[in-house]
């Protein structure tokens, strides 16, 4: 056992030695990191014009289309508001009955009442 | 290029070009894959350039860079999957013309040695083939010594059985 541990131990350092006489490849040898970093920036700063862009387009047509829903919510409230403001001349009247007696033929309740 | 940038690179290039066939051949024993090892080198190199302040003023600069690539070797399936390249296993299977398999002892080793898992590999290559302790080499790898020893032991187990 012994005997097959050193041979195994030559065999693996042998061949670890045999992989770093590898030559360098001439790619890794003339490397320079400086060209990465300077491509990464121009594209981080792309990417970020244009999420910048992205973003302030999406709040723009938010902001557009809030407004218009807004401006209608408000004119539809202000005309609920009004119609609920003025005071009916006969509590007991629908809406029916008041376009009724506008052309003369209601007979109010407290009328009836009073009658 | 600023001659802030320039001077870095003048101070990074006298620095870790000397390391730099030594990072090659550990992340190849590592990885056994030409162009993955490469791949592991430059990024080693990129990540020196990027945090060159912090670490141009250690004494370590060789071991820092070890430790960076060894990492890389290790975590190169898992970088690999999360990019949706092929993983590590066929490129593997695929020998490099430069490999040294001339003859059938280094060919049969070097198929036993595929068949380690990259830490145990990782583990091999730092205490055989660059003869660091095992403290040294779970200080590169980032683990206990305890499990660098177990690395080694069952890499030489598998590649007993294989032999």
């Amino acid at each position: 056992m012994p005997d097959d541990d050193s041979q195994l131990d030559l065999r693996l350092r042998s061949f670890l030695d045999e992989i770093k006489a590898q030559p360098l490849p001439h790619q890794l040898a003339d490397f320079k990191p400086a060209t990465v970093r300077s491509g990464r920036k121009v594209l981080n700063v792309l990417a970020g014009s244009v999420a910048a862009a992205v973003i302030a387009a999406s709040v723009t047509v938010f902001a557009i289309e809030l407004n218009g829903h807004h401006g209608a919510a408000l004119l539809f409230q202000v005309a609920h508001l009004r119609q609920r403001a003025v005071p009916s001349p006969h509590p007991g009247c629908t809406s029916s009955q008041l376009r009724t007696a506008a052309s003369g033929h209601c007979r109010p309740t407290a009328g009836r009442a009073a009658h | 290029m600023s001659e802030s940038d320039a001077a870095r690179e003048r101070a990074l290039d006298e620095t870790v070009r000397p390391d730099i066939a030594r990072l090659f051949s550990l992340a190849l024993s590592i990885l056994r894959d030409q162009g993955e090892a490469q791949d592991v080198v430059q990024e080693t190199l990129v990540k020196a350039w990027r945090s060159w302040d912090p670490i141009s003023r250690t004494d370590h600069v060789g071991r820092w860079l070890t430790r960076v690539c060894v990492n890389y070797c290790i975590s190169r399936r898992r970088y690999l999957r999360s990019r949706d390249w092929p993983p590590l296993q066929l490129s593997e299977l695929a020998a490099s013309p430069g490999d040294p398999s001339s003859r059938a002892e280094t060919v049969d080793m070097d198929r036993a040695y595929r068949r380690l898992s990259l830490k145990q590999r990782a583990a091999i290559a730092l205490t055989y083939g660059y003869g660091y302790t095992d403290n040294e080499s779970a200080a590169l790898m980032g683990c206990r010594p305890g499990t660098v020893r177990t690395h080694v032991a069952r890499a030489l187990a598998t590649l007993r059985k294989e032999l």
